[in-house]
Formats: C-alpha cells, sequence, structure tokens
C-alpha cells in the first residue's frame, strides 16, 4: 500500500529551502530534461539543484514502453532491477510527465521505497483569444499533439461498458477528445474539476473549456454530475476515486474501472496513486506533449511524501 | 401524441448521437441505402474491406446485416432464407488490443493474449448469434442438446461443460475480465488460450451438423475499427482473410484512407481483387448526388418520427426504409414527392435570385452597390434604383466585379438599354454571383444573407456525411425554439426561415471547427489546418475585388508529385478524418512541377468562416507554406499570411480568365 503521509505547503519565495521542510537535503532528485527549457522550467530546475545532492533526468519512451533514468531504460516487468542507491527521493512533478510519475512512483513503490514529490503552482497559463463565431474565445493550447489516446503498460483495461474517472482542466480538446474518439466504449463518466482551483475565478476556465463535454457526458453517460477536488489536493481527489471505485471493489462487478489524469499534476498524482494501490484499475493517457512557455511563475510550493508500505 | 418542439429537440439530441453507434441492432431506426443491391453484404462470396469515411453510415450499414437486426426479436420478416447468411459483427475493444503488444509483453505472450481475446469475444458473438436466431426458430436450441456436437465442441474449446447459452455468456464474461487482469501480470498461466479461427472452425461445422436448418448458412465474421489493431494483430487477422472460404469468411470494416497493413503473418500479402473485394462507401454515395440527397431527406425524416412525430398521411411507413422488401416503393413518384414536399417545407431553399434580393434590401448593402453603380458604371439614380428592385442579381455582381479588366460598364449600360442580357455578361453573373454574395457578407458585419440555407445545400455542405446532415437540421430546429405550439403531425412542424438554417449552418459548422482538436493524433495540427485554411480562403473571398470566383481548395506544388514523409503524413491524416477531401488533380497550370492531388476544406468548416461550400477555383501553395500552415507557429503564419494579402490585395485588377 502506498500512502500519502504527509503534506507541506507554502508560498514560493526566492531563497526557501526545502531543508526547512524535511531536514537534510535529498540525496536524489529525479526530474525530466527538457531540450527547450522555458524560465519557470529554469527556475525550478535551478530551484532543485540546491536541494538534492545528486540530480537525474527521466523520460518514459511510449514506442518501446521503456522508462529511461539516467542512461539507463528498463521494461516495466523489470523495475526491481533498478538500483536507486539513495534514500531521500525527491520526484520533480513539474517537469515529470504522467507516464514517467506514474512508473517512478510504481518503481519506488515496488522496492518499498519512501519517496517525496515537489510541485509549484504556476502564476498564470499561456492562452490565445480566438474569435469562435460571434464571440471571443480564451483558449488554453498548453500542449501539442502526442502520439495518441493509450492505455499505460501495467495499468491497462478492457474499455468496453467501463466507467470512466476524468480530470478536467483548460484544455478543451483533451476530454472532448476521449469523448469523440469511436475507439472508446463507455458505460458511465465521472469528471473531477480542480474546485478550488490554484486561483480564485480559474474553475470558470475549466467550465469555460468543458462546457460542451460535460453537457454530452451528463445528456449521455450515467453519471450526471461533477466532482469536486482542489486543484492541488490530492487527498481529496483520490478520496473521491476511492468512493466511485467501491461498487468495482465487490467480485460480483467486474466492470473496468479506468482513470484519466488530464488536468493538473496534484489530481494526476492522485490517480496514480489510486492505481499503484488498486489492482485492476487501468490508466488512459492522450500523450501530449507539453509546450515552452505553457505556463509563468511560481506560486505555492507543494511538498507531499510518500511512504510505501510492502 | 402531442408534443413541442422543445421535446423533439431533446430527443433529436441524442439521436444524432446514436446515429454514430450505441445499439448495436439497427431495426427501425436505418434507412437501407439505395446502394444496396449491388453492394449486399449478405450476397457477396468474397472477404470483403467495407470502408467509409466518419458519418458516411458505415457501422450502420454492417449492423443493419448483422444478425443484431436481420434476427432481432421484434423483426417479424425472419424466415429461413434469412439463415443463407448470418453476418457475425466484432467491434473489437481496439484501446486495449493495442495496448497488448510485444513492447512490454514479450512477442509471444502479446500474441496469445490477442487471440485470447479475439476467441472469447467471437465466441460470445456467435453465441449471441444463436441467442438471437433461436428466438425465431426455438428447435435451434433442442437441436443442441439433442445432438450435442455444438456443446461437446464448446467443451473442447473451454474445457469447460455447459448446459444454457446464458451459462456460456456468463463464463465468456468472466474470461475475458480475468485476461485482461493477467494482462497487467504478463501471466498467461491461468488465462485462456484460444484461436479464433480454429475455434470457428470447430464450432460452426457442429453447429450445422446439429442444425439442419442451418446446413447452408454462411458465417461472415466482421472486423470493425480495423485500423485501430496494431500492424502486428492486422497480420492475423488479414492470414485469416487471406483463407476465408465459402462456409466462414473474415472481412474487416475500417475508416477510408486509414492506414492499414496488408501483410499476413507469412511472407504473402493479402492483394484486392484476389483476396477481397472493396466497397468504399464514400464513392458509392457520390455516385449518385440525388441518392445521397434523397436518403438524407429520408433520414431526417425517419429521426423526426423517432421523436413521436406522426407522419399519417405518408404513401411509405417510415419504419419500412429499414426493410429491404420496400426498397422500389422508396422509388415511387407519389412517395417521392410526399418526402420532397415536407423538407422543402420545412427546409425551404432560397435561388441565387432571391439571395441576391435579400442582399440588396439592405441598407448598407444598397448604399454600397449604389455608390459603385453611380461612381464606377456611371449610372443614374434611376437606373440603379431598376437595378436593385428588378435585377438585384445583376447589380450585386456588377459590385463583385467591376474592377476586373475584362468587365466593362457598357455590359450593363447595354443591358439596361436593350433589355438583354450579353451571353458574355450572363456567364459573369452566374459564375461571380455566389461569390459576390459570400464577398458582401464578409465586407460588413450588417449584412449576413442567408446564403447556406436550404435542404439541398445542407446536403452539399455535410458531404456525404449524413451526421452532419443531421447536425446541421438539428441546429437550424434550434433556431426556432420559441416556437411552443404543439406538434402531432409532421403538419405541425415548424417552416424554418432561411435565416434559422443559415445560424443553424454556422452553429453545426462552429462546433465540427472545434472537433478537430479532438481527431487523435494529430488534433491540433488538422485544427490549424482548418483554421488557418479557412482564415486564407476568407481573406481570398474579402479581397478588394473579386477576380475569381470561390476559392475553397488548393493544390500542393512539389517535384513530380513527391511530398516530404512529414506532409505526406499530415496529409493521410487529414484525409482519414476528412478535413481535407482529396480529388484527382483538374488541371496542373503548376509552372514549378507537378500536382497529381487537390485538396478540399471540408464544406462543413464553411460557414464557420463565412466562405464558399462550393468546389470552384483553386489555390496554388507550395511545400514550405503548407508546412507553415500545418505545424508553423503564429509568426510564421502572420508572416505567410501577409504575403498573401500582399498579392491579393495589392497587384491591382487582372482578369482570371473564365473557369477551367
Amino acid at each position: 500500500m502506498l500512502s500519502l503521509t504527509n503534506w507541506k505547503t507554502c508560498s514560493y519565495s526566492p531563497g526557501i529551502s526545502l531543508s526547512a521542510h524535511r531536514g537534510d537535503k535529498y540525496d536524489l532528485a529525479i526530474v525530466r530534461h527538457s531540450s527547450n527549457p522555458d524560465d519557470r522550467s529554469t527556475q525550478i530546475l535551478d530551484f532543485i539543484r540546491g536541494q538534492s545532492d545528486n540530480l537525474i533526468c527521466s523520460s518514459y519512451d511510449s514506442l518501446t514502453t521503456k522508462l529511461y533514468i539516467g542512461n539507463r531504460s528498463t521494461g516495466v516487468f523489470d523495475f526491481s532491477s533498478i538500483n536507486f542507491n539513495y534514500k531521500k527521493i525527491l520526484l520533480d512533478a513539474n517537469s515529470l510527465d504522467v507516464p514517467e510519475l506514474l512508473y517512478l512512483m510504481t518503481a519506488l513503490h515496488q522496492q518499498c521505497i519512501d519517496f517525496d514529490i515537489l510541485y509549484f503552482e504556476p502564476n498564470e497559463y499561456s492562452y490565445t483569444d480566438s474569435p469562435s463565431g460571434d464571440i471571443i474565445q480564451r483558449q488554453f493550447e498548453l500542449s501539442n499533439d502526442g502520439s495518441g489516446i493509450d492505455l499505460l503498460p501495467l495499468y491497462t483495461s478492457l474499455t468496453k461498458n467501463s466507467h470512466l474517472v476524468v480530470s478536467i482542466g483548460f484544455e478543451k480538446h483533451r476530454f472532448s477528445g476521449l469523448l469523440s474518439t469511436d475507439e472508446l466504449d463507455f458505460d458511465k463518466i465521472s469528471s473531477i474539476i480542480g474546485i478550488p482551483p490554484f486561483y480564485t475565478g480559474w474553475e470558470r476556465r475549466s467550465f469555460d473549456a468543458n462546457l460542451d463535454a460535460l453537457h454530452y457526458s451528463f445528456n449521455h453517460y450515467s453519471d450526471n454530475a461533477y466532482k469536486i477536488a482542489g486543484a492541488n489536493d490530492p487527498y481529496r481527489s483520490y478520496e473521491i476515486i476511492r468512493r466511485l471505485h467501491s461498487p468495482h471493489a465487490s467480485p460480483s462487478n467486474s466492470k473496468p474501472f479506468i482513470l484519466a489524469p488530464l488536468s493538473t499534476k496534484p489530481l494526476s498524482i492522485s490517480m496514480i496513486w489510486f492505481a499503484i494501490n488498486y489492482q485492476g484499475v487501468g490508466i488512459i493517457y492522450d500523450f501530449q506533449t507539453t509546450k515552452v512557455d505553457r505556463s509563468q511563475g511560481l506560486s505555492k510550493m507543494h511538498l507531499w511524501s510518500f511512504t510505501s508500505i510492502c | 401524441m402531442a408534443t413541442n418542439l422543445s421535446g423533439i429537440l431533446n430527443r433529436l439530441s441524442t439521436a444524432r448521437t446514436e446515429f454514430q453507434s450505441s445499439h448495436l441492432s439497427v431495426l427501425n431506426s436505418f434507412a437501407i441505402p439505395y446502394y444496396i443491391n449491388s453492394n449486399n453484404l449478405a450476397n457477396i462470396d468474397n472477404s470483403i474491406s467495407l470502408q467509409g469515411s466518419r458519418g458516411c453510415g458505415k457501422t450502420m450499414y454492417l449492423r443493419y446485416f448483422s444478425h443484431w437486426t436481420q434476427f432481432d426479436k421484434r423483426n417479424h420478416k425472419v424466415t429461413e432464407d434469412s439463415l443463407r447468411s448470418i453476418v457475425l459483427y466484432w467491434k473489437p475493444d481496439t484501446a486495449f488490443c493495442r495496448a497488448i503488444n510485444k513492447e512490454w509483453l514479450s512477442e509471444q505472450n502479446a500474441r496469445l493474449f490477442f487471440l485470447g481475446l479475439s476467441t472469447l469475444e467471437i465466441l460470445y458473438e456467435i453465441t449471441s448469434a444463436l441467442d438471437n436466431i433461436s428466438y425465431h426458430f426455438p428447435e435451434i436450441k433442442d437441436n443442441l442438446h439433442l445432438y450435442n456436437n455444438f456443446w461437446s465442441a464448446i467443451h473442447n474449446i473451454t474445457n469447460n461443460e455447459f448446459d444454457s447459452l446464458d451459462k456460456l455468456f456468463q463464463w465468456i464474461k468472466q474470461q475475458v475480465y480475468s485476461l485482461h487482469i493477467s494482462v497487467n501480470s504478463n501471466n498467461t498461466d491461468n488465462v485462456f488460450l484460444g484461436d479464433p479461427r480454429a475455434m470457428s472452425m470447430l464450432l460452426i461445422p457442429a453447429l450445422q451438423t446439429d442444425c439442419q436448418i442451418l446446413a447452408k448458412s454462411r458465417f461472415k465474421i466482421f472486423v470493425d475499427e480495423f485500423e485501430n489493431l496494431s500492424v502486428s494483430q492486422q497480420r492475423i487477422i488479414n492470414s485469416y482473410r487471406k483463407h476465408s472460404d465459402r462456409l466462414i469468411s473474415w472481412n474487416v470494416a475500417h475508416k477510408h484512407n486509414a492506414k492499414i497493413t496488408t501483410q499476413t503473418e507469412g511472407d504473402e500479402q493479402i492483394q484486392g481483387t484476389d483476396d477481397y473485394k472493396s466497397i468504399i462507401l464514400d464513392n458509392l454515395l457520390k455516385k449518385s448526388d440525388s441518392d445521397y440527397k434523397f436518403l438524407s431527406y429520408e433520414i431526417l425524416l425517419l429521426t423526426l418520427s423517432r421523436t413521436g412525430i406522426e407522419f399519417d398521411d405518408s404513401p411509405l411507413d417510415l419504419e419500412n426504409l429499414g426493410d429491404i422488401d420496400y426498397l422500389s416503393s422508396r422509388l415511387d413518384k407519389n412517395y417521392r414527392q410526399y418526402v420532397k414536399s415536407i423538407i422543402q417545407r420545412i427546409l425551404p431553399q432560397p435561388t441565387s435570385y432571391e439571395l441576391a434580393s435579400i442582399g440588396v434590401s439592405n441598407k448598407s448593402a444598397i448604399k454600397k452597390i449604389s455608390h459603385v453603380l453611380k461612381k464606377n458604371i456611371g449610372l443614374d439614380e434611376a437606373s440603379i434604383k431598376y437595378l436593385l428592385d428588378n435585377h438585384p442579381d445583376i447589380a450585386l455582381t456588377t459590385w463583385g466585379i467591376y474592377k476586373q479588366r475584362s468587365f466593362s460598364p457598357q455590359l450593363v449600360k447595354s443591358f439596361l438599354s436593350s433589355k438583354n442580357l450579353d451571353p458574355a455578361f450572363k456567364e459573369k453573373i452566374n459564375t461571380y454571383l455566389y461569390a459576390s454574395v459570400f464577398k458582401l457578407n464578409l465586407d460588413n458585419s450588417y449584412i449576413d444573407i442567408p446564403i447556406y440555407s436550404g435542404a439541398d445545400r445542407f446536403c452539399t455542405i455535410s458531404s456525404y456525411n449524413f451526421r452532419h446532415f443531421l447536425d446541421l437540421c438539428y441546429h437550424s430546429f434550434r433556431e426556432m425554439s420559441d416556437f411552443s405550439d404543439p406538434i402531432t403531425t409532421i403538419n405541425d412542424f415548424p417552416c424554418l426561415t432561411y435565416q434559422n438554417m443559415h445560424e443553424g449552418a454556422r452553429n453545426a459548422s462552429i462546433l465540427a471547427v472545434d472537433e478537430t482538436t479532438t481527431f487523435s493524433p494529430m488534433g491540433q495540427t488538422l485544427s490549424r489546418i482548418v483554421k488557418r485554411f479557412g482564415d486564407l480562403f476568407k481573406l481570398c473571398h474579402k479581397g478588394d475585388f473579386l477576380s475569381e470566383p470561390e476559392v475553397n481548395h488548393y493544390y500542393i506544388t512539389s517535384d513530380y508529385g513527391q511530398f516530404s514523409d512529414e506532409i505526406l503524413g499530415i496529409l493521410e491524416i487529414a484525409k482519414c478524418w476528412r478535413v481535407l477531401i482529396e480529388y484527382p488533380a483538374t488541371k496542373d497550370k503548376d509552372r514549378h512541377g507537378s500536382a497529381l492531388y487537390e485538396y478540399q476544406l471540408n464544406p462543413i468548416y464553411s460557414p464557420n468562416f463565412g466562405i464558399t461550400y462550393r468546389k470552384n477555383r483553386r489555390l496554388e501553395i507550395s511545400q514550405d507554406d503548407f508546412r507553415v500552415i500545418c505545424l508553423g507557429d503564429s509568426d510564421e503564419y502572420e508572416n505567410l499570411r501577409d504575403r498573401y494579402k500582399n498579392k491579393w490585395y495589392k497587384h491591382g485588377s487582372y482578369d482570371q480568365g473564365t473557369l477551367f
């Protein structure tokens, strides 16, 4: 069982140190390498460098299904062979994408290694105002095209007549993409919206972006109410998912249960955390890639401590 | 039973999506297309590759032939003859199937899991077919128990004893669930292993031995969404297709233009004509535009009838649209007249002359056109009034093309004095009237001539996509939402105004443009293609003067028709989602290289941009410019846009000559 045992949060200010929260520096920080870093990612990387004795890059290759840590690649069934070698490990949720977080958390949990996850809320996300018919629509284009919607190895699931739980954010096309694909055949869809959001008023962005998709989802799938969990609150989101999953936990109900982490990292972390703890839960992801300058500034800092009980 | 428009809209909203998928049986909700006789899936001996774009009715067509509809328990027309061909419909869980791959499982295990899953799902389909068929022929179940060959084969396949189809269903469901759990641990120890071809070759002859009534049946297994399986899984199915026989044939259905492999598991390739017959529904629909239009009207009426509206005076019960025996009745003159009269009443279509009249009735338009007629053509007030009142098409077109070099004010003056239209001038009016209407709409936000209105135009805009046709109608009906009178029969249904349809088309188009971002895996690229080409064509329509009729398609210049892999990849996906429609190049004017094809922006996107839905004049685009449109950042695109704007707006008037 993987447990979230501590959650520290504070506002970011220059000179702040994680050691003030956790004691000594980290032995190892795992980040994702960016070939084209923007101001925010550079600032976060500099900060992490100051908090850890060692820094290593990780990435997941969806074509080969290999997790890279440094130069070494590992298949998803060989995580026990990864030699983390360090006691205090920090994962950078700002740069690591959902698949990397999923497999790093899985690997660490399989080896019963505790770890922390760091996340900074941004001050703003990039947007464009584009005309749509007679009105101007604010669109958040935070990601580039990826390889398409796929289930993640180790967390695959049947999708026919499944119950989908999706966390939805500012990007209109991501939830709509799941609904409009001919491939997926959900029986029930439950959506989680990040409320309260990072900043008051941002919840409207989620609604504006997903109004049509929510309307469609309410009309065509049996769960016609959205759930709310703070955009930075993996605890609350985990609890919502647990309640939604509880009917599926009984052996008599073998309906597939699938999670789609398409919004903030804290909500994505809750989904990963849940899937690790509950066998048979699937994770579906659209593999969109992060755009440069998608967000600006560092606002609140969150440090989540996970304890693994094997 | 009386209802109101609001209730009908709610039910229509669901019906539009039902058209896409949902129920496996399409009994009473399907209008048989007119191409069925020469493309009857039940009668074709070869293995079939059924292809069609999204919204063309491919899945509905397939489900119509499947046992779900043919032996639907509500189907009262089942006879022994219906048993000649039994179509099994397998829509694999492609997202899960694709996840079963050799990259993280071994090649051997990935194959075993896929074969196990497909065996179970096809077994479920065979069992479902038996369940549906035995409702109409109850002796089947008795015979299965009496002769026991079927149950014995089931025992061989499953290693379990069953005495009812219900128990077999439950067992299959449990096995599928266990298999999905086993995949995540890559453990094949306790999982069902099988081979769908071997299973069907064992089971179906056993079934025929038990049930004489099925002795002459042929079984056709259709794999839908074939393109979404992985390449190695497609190769397995291709091997089965290659070895289809008269008793059991393996067939596939996939999107037209989808990238699929022709390889089998061995060294052989599966080859069209020899190994399978391709049926491309888009091409069949294109063969007869009038059939497409009439079928669209019938589908609309059928959809309305399913919301509870009565069609008491119809010469044909609309539920019979899904009955092949009534196909000839649908050619009956009275019936056709009946359908057309309803459509013309509900969705009336303005003529080009009417559109021009509506245009010149607008004060802003009168001011603009009068100014040109006075200043540039030299007409007096009385002549201007005469033209606007009696010949709005001439007035409007003159406003649109007066700067063309080949245009002479004398053409208008001669007409006014003789009242005879010069043939060349008449041709220009025919060619440029629509372009002038689009330009007038785009030039002034106060002018909105309803050029997208009318049932016939909806058919052109929907371009062989029935779902888009229904969307256009649905959004037009929504414009009438303040209509509160009770509706019992179709005669109570309100007649839409031109403006209702124009607005409805625009709303449907806005949603269609929005939807492009969801087209996996290049949604944002496809969205950029639509928005940027829409913007460019709009810019072209709005030009200082009309040197050309409406432009809404283009060709890409290249050396010997060779595109880079990147561009080819984008074009393939754009064609597959039908964001772009490919045509053989009509005329090669390219000075730098050859163009084999030209590409039209799907006309469903036209109302969103206020541009034409008609395929007229084409634009030349270089490979580099096409790349910028697809992948360039906003600065690169703005530079390109400025370049085209300068080209179109600042070169002074020139005559493009006549249409190709």
